[in-house]
């Protein structure tokens, strides 16, 4: 009886070790282990396309007129109102206080109404600021057709709507005035560029996409995939989908697999950086940590922390979310004073890689500020649009 | 809503030997009301919560009184979350008899899913046709409910929660995991036409709280819902149908739960299948938070109906102020525990 206790023990403990080993064995070391050999180039691959457009928006943002001057002292005393989809998302704070800051140059006024992730809180939101006399609602990564009879209840009443972060800008969507965006497919182009560049035309990539979201055409299927397509023939590329509701309890999971099923992807790209929380270490649990590489787009704060540690993370091309706040009050005065809308406010991306991250402040505050794209001179230039000076 | 002869004629004489107060099951059950002591903190117990939902208001008005006291506002509490009241009704049939539906979301986002797909810019089928579907999906649902925790004594719990999460999928299937867009513009009147400046959406939340009030509280089978509610043995013992009440409790939730969904595509004009998941802890809070008025101890009707607008005051009052993101979960939240936990201390006050 004691014998086969001690023998059961021996058998668990064995096992355990293995078990240990085996773990021990896949999974590598966590300092980013450069590919052993410099990759072969590809021939039929636009390497020297694609450095060009990444240099084009290495450094900081230089400015450009968006739009023609003119004189927003009418835009005094008018109320926009801003609805985010959901307040939570710390971006959304900011592109609200600058919206606010631009705004009171010229005496106009801002209020925020929390989306609460709900769309009869956005329709909500918009009924009450109709009702309350707003002249321009901004809806802000709320696609205008979930909330039509609201919009459309507001537009009877003259008030404008503008459509933000839906997609790319130029493009207006039925049920909107004008819009302002990230440049989706740009930054899309860009992060797909830097791979093209790393692999020497090579790469295999894996897109992770959420499709239910409305900037999923531009960001992927012009950006991500458009550009590896165009610039990388002999790239592959395969997309999965993993649902935003869904990415806490199934992308880690997701990776895993992904990287089990086919050991030879060397790229990721995530759809946005808040997935990295949960692919990196999906990436480190299935053995590929410094095979497989991250690429990815928004470069919130703690993304660009992960990569200035090295962790798994290559390149983020983000875009200067104060600047947008201040894009968002020039797309509202010109509504307001009966000027045409902008079709492109050019808020400025910028490619951070391991190479040039160090240089940054990485903290909330600088994040907040917009510091890493580039000084403040934008705020006076906007002014000076507006004859606000 | 006080204690009745009429109550008694319900249960058998044999079974009448009930001289001391049922057994307290600790949580809030649709039961027959304790004797208990009059006096006015009975009285604060009962309306508690609609005095805070009054100060709140008042409070509001004196802050941002420019804000807060214009006709919008009105329409803004009252007009915009009918969704959300249908849901909590929903939900109270099969509560009342202490079964828990955790599905009633997810059938709700089912229905508002099919009703967009069919009738919208997908397929473009008859109105008729949409709710046809809308309404028998919601009646199949809560029968598979009904069968699988009734009839083979699943856990509800587990049943409903899985019923749920195969519903979020299939919903996400059918609409391909994207918005879609386009209802008739008859369910679009139907809903948001003004009567006496409130939309009908909200006038159908009423009557249909209404319904069930006059149901529970003057009808048979409301006072046999009760009883299953606070005793589901002793109710089997006097003759009482429990399993099939509880069956029609399912069912019935289903149903509601499937209207609420064709409220919210008419409102709407488009869906998302995966928005509905987020309204199934609102709706048990309005339900739990509802038992603190009106009826304490009880899921009530109309106790809900106050807590949902007492809570959609509180949120838009947070917004006028200004304070958006984590403060309005919290308030949420708080408001939730600190009604509940004061209830629950009043109620045992006046018992002893």
């Amino acid at each position: 009886m004691i014998l086969s206790t001690i023998r059961t023990r021996i058998m668990v403990v064995g096992l355990f070790a293995i078990a240990m080993a085996l773990a021990a064995c896949g999974g590598s070391s966590t300092g980013a282990a450069p590919n052993a050999a410099p990759p072969s180039v590809a021939a039929n691959a636009d390497i020297a396309g694609a450095k060009a457009q990444l240099a084009e928006y290495a450094g900081t943002f230089k400015w450009k007129d968006p739009g023609p001057a003119f004189d927003a002292s009418s835009a005094k005393g008018k109320k926009v109102v801003y609805i985010p989809i959901d307040n939570k998302v710390p971006i959304f704070t900011v592109m609200f206080a600058e919206l606010k800051a631009g705004l009171a140059k010229v005496g106009a006024e801002a209020s925020v109404c929390d989306g609460r992730g709900d769309p009869n809180q956005w329709a909500s939101c918009i009924d009450d600021a109709a009702g309350r006399g707003a002249n321009v609602i901004i809806v802000d990564t709320i696609p205008v057709s979930s909330v039509k009879n609201s919009i459309d209840a507001a537009r009877a009443k003259g008030i404008k709507i503008i459509d933000g972060n839906n997609g790319d800008p130029g493009s207006v969507p039925q049920g909107a005035d004008a819009r302002v965006s990230f440049q989706y497919s740009l930054s899309g182009k860009l992060v797909s560029d830097w791979i093209i560049v790393d692999s020497g035309g090579n790469a295999n990539v894996l897109i992770i996409q959420s499709p239910e979201s409305g900037n999923v055409p531009d960001l992927v299927g012009k950006g991500y995939q458009g550009e590896l397509r165009q610039k990388c023939p002999s790239c592959k590329v395969k997309i999965v989908d993993v649902a935003l509701a869904d990415w806490a309890t199934k992308l880690q999971s997701t990776m895993q697999a992904q990287i089990a099923a086919d050991p030879k992807i060397d790229y990721v790209i995530p759809i946005y950086d808040g997935a990295t929380t949960y692919i990196v270490p999906g990436i480190q649990a299935a053995g590929a940590t410094g095979r497989v590489k991250v690429a990815t787009f928004n470069a919130n704060l703690d993304p660009m922390k992960k990569m200035a540690a090295g962790k798994s993370i290559y390149v983020e091309v983000g875009s200067h979310n104060a600047y947008e706040g201040w894009a968002y009050a020039d797309q509202s005065l010109r509504l307001l004073t009966g000027q045409q809308p902008v079709a492109n406010e050019l808020v400025p991306a910028r490619v951070f890689t391991r190479a040039n991250v160090g240089q940054f402040e990485l903290t909330p505050a600088a994040e907040r500020s917009g510091v890493w794209f580039g000084d403040e001179t934008y705020k006076s230039k906007f002014a000076a649009l507006w004859g606000a000076n | 809503m006080t204690s009745s002869p009429s109550e008694v004629s319900v249960v058998p004489p044999q079974v009448t030997g009930v001289s001391s107060p049922p057994p307290d099951l600790g949580r809030p059950t649709a039961g027959t009301p304790k004797p208990h002591k009059r006096g006015a903190l009975t009285w604060v117990n009962r309306y508690a919560l609609l005095i805070i939902w009054i100060i709140l208001a008042l409070a509001l008005a004196g802050i941002t009184p420019d804000n807060f006291l214009q006709a919008i506002t009105f329409n803004t509490i009252f007009g915009t979350q009918s969704v959300l009241v249908i849901l909590t009704l929903a939900l109270l049939l099969p509560l009342s008899m202490g079964d828990f539906d955790l599905s009633v979301a997810n059938a709700m986002g089912m229905s508002g899913t099919l009703m967009v797909v069919l009738n919208g810019d997908k397929y473009g089928l008859p109105l008729v046709v949409a709710i046809a579907v809308a309404v028998g999906t919601g009646l199949l649902v809560g029968a598979v409910n009904g069968f699988l925790v009734v009839r083979l004594g699943v856990d509800a719990i587990v049943a409903t929660l899985g019923m749920g999460t195969l519903l979020l999928g299939l919903a996400s299937w059918v609409s391909g995991s994207i918005i879609q867009t386009g209802i008739a513009s008859g369910l679009t009147h139907a809903m948001d036409d003004k009567l006496i400046g409130l939309p009908l959406s909200f006038w159908y939340g009423i009557a249909i709280a209404a319904v069930f009030w006059y149901v529970l509280m003057f009808r048979p089978m409301g006072r046999r819902i009760a009883f299953v509610g606070q005793n589901r043995d002793m109710a089997r013992l006097s003759g009482v149908g429990v399993d099939r009440l509880r069956f029609f409790g399912f069912v019935g939730a289903g149903l509601i739960a499937s209207l609420a969904g064709i409220m919210q595509a008419g409102q709407l004009g488009a869906y998302q299948a995966s928005s509905a998941t987020s309204y199934l802890l609102p709706t048990f809070a309005a339900a739990f938070l509802g038992t603190t008025v009106v009826n304490p101890g009880r899921f009530n009707p109309w106790g809900s109906v106050i807590a949902i607008y007492f809570l959609i005051t509180g949120i838009t009052g947070l917004n006028l102020l200004g304070l958006t993101g984590w403060v309005q979960d919290a308030f949420y939240g708080a408001a939730l525990i600190v009604a509940v936990t004061l209830s629950t201390v009043v109620r045992n006050r006046v018992r002893t």
